[in-house]
């Protein structure tokens, strides 16, 4: 009976899928829901996996908005994803993002648990990713966790006509149970004309006696009309190793016809630990259905080459096709 | 000498076919990247097949009435997300125009914003002219989920919206007739769609001189 109250309620959404992301609307307030499921069958670069289904962002995001009058707004939102649930037998599910705010003309101010301003830097186009997508992805060299989201943030956007920036620190918050590192991170991006900037930096410190890890990086894509062309460069300067690493993006994307696209792209990282380096190359072709542009089929192989010979052995081509539906 | 009359008689027939056909020939309407069309003339468009590009639609002569709304792919960190503009409806006048419409680039919630208050659509034909369109935002309050169109876009044609359907005039100043001729010629095809209308006016051809007059003056006074 729940099995088909879903699929009815989901056949309601697709039945006018142009409009399916606001479910209600009227006195002031908004409600929009929103999904990203993907899921794709794999054969990873690891020469000791073999083939497997995998979900990669199984989300349902829920934003309420409230017209408070004046130019002035109160949202929240709840993004949950279920791709551990699925993959690894979880019961529940990921609470992704949550957090509440206000915003007053441009500018928006949020707190709660959300990705950090650093996360929105990068052009790199791959479905996986061996390599970080860039050094505001990767993770803490003291605690092993990634740098790009937090459970404590604050986080100011102001949008204005040929820039965006984006402020964000997530607290301290020591001794309690969502500590996981301070940080404070800085990301401003341009749009001028056929050409696209972005620039980012963030200062990152572990636990309160750590050094901290800082990240800067520059990004520019190029729409050429047939193609659009991307590079990025983002490097730490990691204080507790006293190491340097960082990672280049190129990217180039054609439309092949109005349905489909390819892009082909090349990473490579560069650490002062020279077992780290290495640099893969990818290709990938994304088809959408004319009559529901919202469903995609695509496919992509990528080859990672570490200098590290031992790593290098145990690596091979990484090959996946799949399926994602977006509302 | 017949054979070539015969050959004339084909070409003329060949010829008057082809300009009655170009005579009836209608729009093409062509879809940009993003954009919906929703609803045509007061009707929804469904697609007939999944591979079916969409993108082609044939649009009468004359007054053309559509639905449309758009879809901006935006970036959102390292994914994107699907925005939706509201509904708009869009009216304009073509005859036998290859018409492409389609959006100005949108990358961010901001830029839907101001789309949704200029109502910047841009409708061209294929030598680049641009067409003229009144339009406005169809909105429904309450839940969105499998709105009714047809019957919205009806709705819609009742108010005084700029981009609304020009109302019908009810009577025809051709179907009253003279009071000499009063039983005859009660000519009510035009007002066939309303019947209040269609009996005043045959009441109205059956009084004489002095009630029509009355009438009048009671209609004048209202």
């Amino acid at each position: 009976m729940k099995k088909l109250i879903l699929a009815s309620a989901i056949a309601a959404l697709a039945a006018n899928s142009a409009t399916a992301a606001t479910i209600y609307e009227d006195k002031g307030l908004t409600f929009k829901m929103k999904g990203d499921w993907q899921i794709q069958l794999r054969d990873d670069y690891k020469k000791a996996n073999s083939a497997d289904v995998e979900f990669d962002d199984l989300e349902l995001k829920n934003t309420v908005i409230y017209d408070l009058g004046n130019d002035l707004k109160a949202f929240g939102q709840l993004d949950f994803g279920f791709k551990d649930a699925a993959d690894k037998g979880q019961t529940g599910s990921d609470l992704e993002e949550a957090y509440i705010g206000l915003q007053m003309h441009n500018v928006k101010v949020k707190v709660g648990k959300m990705n950090l301003a650093g996360d929105e830097f990068g052009v790199e186009g791959a479905y996986e990713t061996t390599l970080e997508e860039d050094m505001f992805d990767a993770d803490s060299s003291v605690s092993g966790d990634g740098r790009s989201s937090g459970d404590d943030v604050i986080r100011v956007e102001a949008d204005f006509d040929i820039a965006n920036v984006v402020f964000s620190h997530e607290i301290e918050s020591e001794g309690n149970s969502s500590a996981n590192g301070e940080a404070t991170d800085f990301f401003v991006g341009g749009d001028f004309g056929p050409v696209a900037l972005g620039a980012a930096y963030q200062t990152y410190q572990a636990t309160p006696t750590s050094d901290d890890e800082n990240t800067w990086g520059l990004s520019a894509e190029f729409d050429a009309g047939i193609a659009t062309i991307g590079a990025d460069y983002s490097s730490t300067d990691d204080k507790n190793t006293n190491q340097d690493t960082s990672v280049t993006n190129l990217v180039a994307t054609f439309k092949a016809t109005d349905t489909t696209k390819v892009a082909l792209g090349y990473v490579n990282l560069d650490s002062d630990d020279n077992t780290k380096d290495a640099d893969t190359w990818y290709a990938n072709v994304s088809y959408k259905f004319p009559s529901q542009k919202n469903v995609k089929l695509f496919a992509e192989v990528s080859s990672t080459n570490y200098d590290n010979a031992a790593k290098d052995a145990t690596v091979e081509t990484d090959v996946l096709a799949g399926m994602q539906i977006k509302f | 000498m017949i054979f070539l009359k015969t050959i004339q008689k084909a070409l003329l027939l060949s010829t008057l076919f082809l300009a009655s056909t170009y005579a009836s020939a209608g729009n093409i309407l062509n879809l940009g990247e993003g954009v919906n069309l929703i609803a045509s003339n007061g009707k929804e468009v469904n697609s007939d097949s999944f591979f079916n590009s969409s993108s082609n639609y044939k649009l009468p002569n004359g007054t053309n009435q559509i639905l449309v709304n758009y879809t901006a792919e935006i970036k959102k960190g390292s994914e994107d997300e699907l925005e939706h503009t509201d509904v708009f409806v869009l009216l304009f006048e073509s005859h036998n125009s290859n018409i492409t419409i389609s959006a100005p680039e949108i990358k961010k919630p901001s830029d839907i914003n101001k789309f949704e208050e200029i109502g910047n659509w841009n409708l061209a034909n294929k030598d680049g002219e641009k067409i003229k369109f009144k339009f406005s935002i169809i909105e429904k309050k309450g839940f969105q989920l499998s709105r009714d169109y047809e019957r919205e876009i009806e709705d819609f044609n009742n108010t005084d919206s700029a981009a609304a359907l020009p109302k019908k005039d009810l009577f025809n100043a051709a179907q009253l007739n003279a009071s000499s001729s009063k039983t005859k010629n009660n000519n009510n095809s035009q007002a066939k769609e309303n019947m209040p209308a269609q009996m005043l006016i045959f009441w109205y051809n059956q009084a004489d001189e002095n009630t029509r007059k009355s009438f009048k003056e009671l209609i004048n006074n209202q």
